[in-house]
């Protein structure tokens, strides 16, 4: 038996759609040309599948941070922070990141997923319980699994089943610790965040949220859904990522709990990992700086996402019923899902193809995310091409849509 | 389901029912509520075929 022939389903669906010649996991950009557009290749490509929100990648001053960071700190640490020092522009990232949270303590992780990683290994340990939505990303169920906790999963969104789980766990020893996420990254569905805070608190469990697909995106100050909600007191851990609106790469954990800074010496994540260059962590402080005083990003992007899900909502393709920045149009099925991507990317649209276990209720989704950075009229064209490729699959009807603009007047 | 099946203490939840990943994690969250359990993801990663199950589910109620 060969090492590998334990994939062999797996083999054989991925050699599958390479042979198609067009691989939805395996998509490879010759340029990126700005936040909204890419070349494979001799053709040019509307971006519409970056998690982009603010389009802040290609931002002036950005990009003069990194590069000023680099000439002056060199291109990398070469280490971890416990074994090998921390620059002290890491230290002031995490002041920017608690201060912009109105928060004690701020810690800054080298990736999103090694956030929830770190933080949740760390919070639960052998005789505690980390409650988890059955919805959450694989960072939240790989990190549970790193720890040594009890994990269980509640009904996604569903603060009854929450509840019943907590009062099974009533008399069982040790701490209670509630994951959720802001935004889902699948279908941009959000959590309903009061009514889980209250049942947190009938059971005096802890709470950690997830924040990565909705910082820069909810909230007054945009800080998310804990924000949006009005509940942050009750939020006790604020985990999120630099990879999506801020526009780099790292993630972060914001706390006001006492004795915060322990998890630096007991979270193996944080400890045994090389630290982020001195470009990236430049670049996400300015970032930060501009999410934070340029509430018109975050306006610019509710508009777009509004008019992008209007849009596809008027041609009759079935999506969520919130307009989140994340618009996943649900496919019957995986194959129709690859051939309806393909037919756009070879269109010039890229999207994403997000399939089961990856997805909720083994849904087969065409994910499309939509920027700050996307005029008005690549939104049209997406919205087009969508059009165009749903009617030659016969996936919606041939009635002309009310133009956006009447829809999004409507809301 | 093609044919009615005949379940017994072993057969496999996967296989023996036709149910993938997705589905089996719902299946389990049935039977979380019928019993009023809480089934922790280790041991259901544990749990092969029906007989498991009806131990994993014993083990948890209590009951000998």
């Amino acid at each position: 038996m060969a090492l590998f022939d334990k994939y062999a389903a797996l083999i054989g669906q991925f050699a599958s759609l390479e042979a198609t010649g067009y691989n939805p996991f395996n998509v490879s950009f010759d340029t990126v040309l700005s936040p909204t557009e890419a070349m494979i290749g001799a053709r040019r490509i509307l971006l519409f599948g970056t998690n982009n929100y603010l389009g802040l990648t290609y931002d002036r001053a950005v990009i003069e941070a990194a590069a000023e960071a680099t000439q002056r700190l060199g291109a990398g640490t070469t280490g971890s922070r416990v074994a090998n020092g921390s620059y002290g522009t890491h230290r002031q990232l995490e002041r920017h990141l608690a201060d912009f949270y109105g928060r004690k303590h701020g810690m800054v992780f080298s990736t999103g997923y090694q956030a929830n990683l770190g933080i949740l290994s760390a919070l639960a340990g052998k005789d505690d319980h980390l409650i988890l939505d059955a919805d959450s990303h694989a960072s939240i169920y790989d990190g549970s699994r790193l720890g040594h906790a009890q994990v269980t999963r509640f009904r996604h969104n569903d603060p009854a089943d929450l509840d019943n789980r907590l009062r099974r766990l009533a008399d069982t020893p040790g701490d209670k610790i509630i994951v959720v996420e802001g935004i889902y990254s699948m279908l941009g569905d959000t959590a309903p965040l009061r009514e889980f805070v209250e049942v947190k608190r009938k059971w005096g469990a802890y709470l950690v949220i997830d924040e990565a697909h909705s910082l820069g995106v909810l909230g007054r100050t945009g800080r998310g859904l804990a924000e949006a909600a009005g509940v942050e007191a009750d939020v006790d851990f604020v985990v999120g990522t630099f990879s999506k609106s801020l526009g780099g790469i790292g993630g972060f954990c914001v706390s006001d709990m006492d004795g915060f800074d322990i998890l630096r010496v007991a979270s193996r994540p944080y400890m045994f990992t090389a630290s982020l260059p001195p470009s990236v962590v430049a670049a996400v402080t300015e970032a930060l700086n501009q999410l934070r005083h340029r509430p018109a990003l975050r306006q610019q992007l509710l508009d777009n996402a509004r008019r992008f899900h209007a849009g596809l909502a008027d041609l009759g393709f079935n999506i969520g019923p919130e307009a989140s920045p994340v618009v996943s149009a649900i496919m019957p099925d995986p194959a129709t899902a690859f051939t309806f991507w393909s037919k756009l990317l070879e269109a010039g649209l890229y999207t994403n193809v997000s399939l089961p276990p990856a997805t909720p209720k083994g849904l087969a989704l065409l994910r499309s995310s939509v920027s700050a950075a996307h005029s008005r009229s690549q939104i049209d064209h997406a919205v087009q091409l969508f059009a165009e490729t749903g009617r030659a699959m016969g996936l919606i009807g041939d009635q002309a849509a009310a133009p956006p603009e009447m829809r999004v007047a409507a809301q | 389901m093609p044919s009615p099946i005949e379940l017994s203490e072993d057969t496999n939840i996967t296989e023996g029912l036709g149910l993938d990943s997705v589905a089996v994690m719902d299946f389990v969250m049935e039977i979380e509520d019928a019993l009023d359990i809480s089934i922790p993801l280790d041991r259901i990663a544990e749990v092969k075929t029906i007989g498991d199950l009806i131990a994993t589910a014993h083990d948890l109620k209590g009951v000998a």
